[in-house]
């Protein structure tokens, strides 16, 4: 099975009075065709970034400083001006962080999704308008509400509306961010419920951004997790719920409350995030590991292949102590 | 729905309006010394007590005040305005011989000011940091520093006394008896001196108020998502920032337009420019009360007038301030 996303080696980074920022550290990972990988990290370890910079979109001072994106066989990171233009949204979208803010507010929803099949497609501006009453209809939203302007809708309505702006040119991957942040359960139960509905009617491979592992662990087949900067595990879902590899997936497990299990004791990684910009020399985790040796701070451990899981699927991790612990550490 | 909202906003204005109608009223009353000196200045001293009285009853001066002050809303509801002793003249008629040129001059400034500095502000927006940014930015700043009596008097030094190639003072030629087209090439002369010393004072103002509203703008979010969702450059700027950006220009083009008659007193002053600026200054030295009474009223009422058809415009450029 062909990917529908390969991500090699991107590196981004933000230059600031301060110095570089390198928020996203040679990531590496494959979307696969009709899947739901889920990205997670905490606040501020580079989630957005990746995803902007997936369709090539890093608005300054941010800058892409290497890799590929590649989309078939097309590198969404060589293309610029036009040939970008015309690529991004047909055939890879997102919806964005803060989707509140991402709708023009002086324009009719109608008309701003309309904006975006008329760029793509030849169709007029009466037919690009119902074809977003269409989508709107999809996502759950009244259709005749597209003449509505963006601070009629409430929170959970425009994240819909993005959703439906996302989807307008029927791409074939879709980035999420954060896409249910900040929505009552109930709300995110039925943006994500649409969010399925579309992954079935479009053939969608989506990408989950989130620091919300419950929410991920439920929608995601796969998960990648992301620590300053960098991925430190990527293993189908199950897997990380039951089976975490990475000291720091372990770590966030025993962090975040089981919805389902008795009261339990929560423990909090100890320790912070470290500055982007005075990174430890070797495994960026290495501060702040129960299982730290020396050797940890001597290189940048690298994202190989591991033993799998009860999954049987393919699962990658980054630590050097990872033989070592297996079976060790579950306990 | 837009009537209701407008509804409730008339009737406050119509309040502030009498407000301002009945202090305007009062305000010669409640001086010391007699309305007649407010009204006939200094001549008072010099008049017979037969003509003191006379003139109080013309001007209905002996009758209560509650009959006063119909008979003054009843005269400006007529356009009177009343009388000035020093001219000699119905304030009217020399409000109406002021108000084109100052209309003209004030009117010019407004649109130019306005076009020059949303386009110029808009560009150093998009060049943010770059040399042209830098160099405008420097450029308004030294513009919006300047005293506007020396720029007035630096244009005239060069342009109208080293150069001569504009008339230093005035609105048109007087004697010159010029018709047609040549009468409207010499008030366009006329015009620029004071005409770019007025925009230069004043553009500052809006394309600093350009500058940083696309600057936000620029920086908000729907932003990079019309640009992710393949919208091409120019169209960004125009049709998403732009539109987002000129909000908070209208509202300093609603203030400057509430100004108009007040905003280039200094300036007409200078190039003695016969428009209402130049009048309220002539009537506050020669203390003109009933000339300077009449032109406060109407810069008042301007003030409220832009402020109406501010609240009027507002909804046709910002849907968030829509009545559903
Ligand atoms: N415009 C910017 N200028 C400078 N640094 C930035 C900028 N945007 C992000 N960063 C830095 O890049 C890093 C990654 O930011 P990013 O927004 O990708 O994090 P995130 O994982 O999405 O966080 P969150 O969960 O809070 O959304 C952060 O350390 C942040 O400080
Ligand atoms: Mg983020």
């Amino acid at each position: 099975m062909t990917a529908a996303l390969q991500v090699r080696n991107l590196s981004a980074e933000y230059s600031t009075s301060t110095g570089v920022v390198r928020a996203v550290h040679d990531v590496s990972f494959e979307l696969r065709r009709g899947e739901t990988l889920g990205l997670i990290g905490e606040s501020g370890c580079g989630k957005t970034t990746i995803g902007q910079a997936l369709l090539n979109n890093l608005e300054a001072p941010g800058r892409i400083a290497g890799g590929q994106v590649m989309l078939g066989d097309i590198d969404l990171l060589s293309l610029s001006g036009k040939a970008l233009r015309r690529t991004r949204w047909d055939r890879i979208a997102m919806v964005p962080q803060s989707a509140m803010h991402a709708l023009n507010p002086v324009y009719r929803v109608g008309d701003q999704i309309a904006e975006a099949i008329e760029l793509h497609t030849s169709a007029t501006h009466q037919a690009a308008l119902a074809r977003a009453r269409e989508l709107l209809d999809m996502v759950g939203v009244d259709p005749g509400r597209a003449r509505d302007y963006p601070h009629q809708f409430s929170g959970g309505m425009r994240q819909r509306v993005a959703i439906a702006m996302a989807l307008s040119c029927e791409p074939e991957v879709l980035i999420c961010d954060e896409a249910t942040t900040g929505l009552d359960v109930l709300t995110e139960a039925q943006v994500i419920g649409a969010l399925r509905d579309m992954q079935r009617a479009f053939e969608l491979s989506i990408i989950m951004i989130s620091h919300d592992l419950h929410m991920i662990g439920r929608v995601s087949d796969r998960i990648a997790i992301m620590y300053a900067g960098r991925l430190v595990e990527v293993a189908p879902a199950e897997d990380v719920r039951t089976d975490p590899r990475h000291p720091y997936t372990q770590g966030l497990l025993s962090a975040v409350p089981a919805l389902t299990a008795e009261p339990q004791h929560l423990e909090p990684i100890p320790g912070l995030v470290p500055d982007l910009r005075h990174l430890p020399p070797g495994c960026r985790f290495a501060p702040r590991c129960p299982f730290a040796i020396d050797e940890c701070d001597h290189d940048i451990p690298p994202l190989i292949e591991t033993v799998p899981g009860a999954q049987g699927d393919r699962r990658l991790v980054a630590c050097i102590r990872d033989g070592d612990l297996v079976g060790k550490q579950s306990a | 729905m837009l009537g209701r909202l407008l509804g409730g906003r008339m009737l406050q204005y119509v309040m502030l309006i009498v407000v301002i109608l009945v202090l305007n009223f009062m305000l010669p009353r409640a001086m010391p010394g007699t309305p007649l000196a407010f009204l006939a200045g200094e001549d008072v001293g010099l008049m017979t007590t037969e003509q003191r009285e006379e003139v109080m009853a013309q001007h209905g001066l002996d009758r209560p005040l509650p009959h006063q002050f119909a008979r003054y809303m009843g005269n400006l509801l007529q356009g009177d305005f009343g009388y000035s002793f020093q001219q000699r003249r119905p304030i009217t008629d020399i409000l109406m011989e002021r108000l084109p040129w100052t209309l003209l001059l004030a009117g010019a400034n407004l649109v130019l000011t306005t076009i020059i500095g949303v386009l110029v502000g808009a560009v150093a927006a998009w060049r943010r940091g770059g040399r042209a940014d830098a160099g405008l930015l420097a450029t308004f700043v030294f513009m919006a520093a300047m005293p506007s009596f020396w720029i007035g008097m630096i244009l005239v030094a060069v342009f109208a006394a080293q150069l001569g190639w504009f008339p230093v003072y005035g609105a048109y030629s007087t004697y010159a008896g010029l018709t047609g087209w040549e009468r409207i090439v010499d008030i366009g002369r006329h015009l620029v001196l004071p005409l770019t010393s007025l925009v230069f004072i004043s553009v500052s103002s809006v394309f600093f108020t350009m500058r940083y509203s696309m600057l936000s703008v620029l920086r908000e979010d729907y932003i990079s998502m019309a640009r992710a969702k393949g919208v091409p450059e120019r169209l960004v700027k125009y049709r998403h920032a732009m539109r987002n950006a000129l909000l908070p220009v209208l509202t300093i083009f609603m203030l400057n337009l509430g100004f108009i008659f007040s905003g280039a007193v200094v300036i007409e002053t200078v190039f003695a420019y016969p428009g209402i600026g130049r009048l309220l200054f002539q009537a506050v030295l020669t203390r003109d009360y009933p000339v300077l009474q009449a032109t406060f009223l109407l810069i008042t009422m301007t003030v409220i007038i832009a402020n109406i058809v501010a609240d009027l415009l507002y909804p046709l450029f910002d849907p968030r301030v829509r009545v559903r």
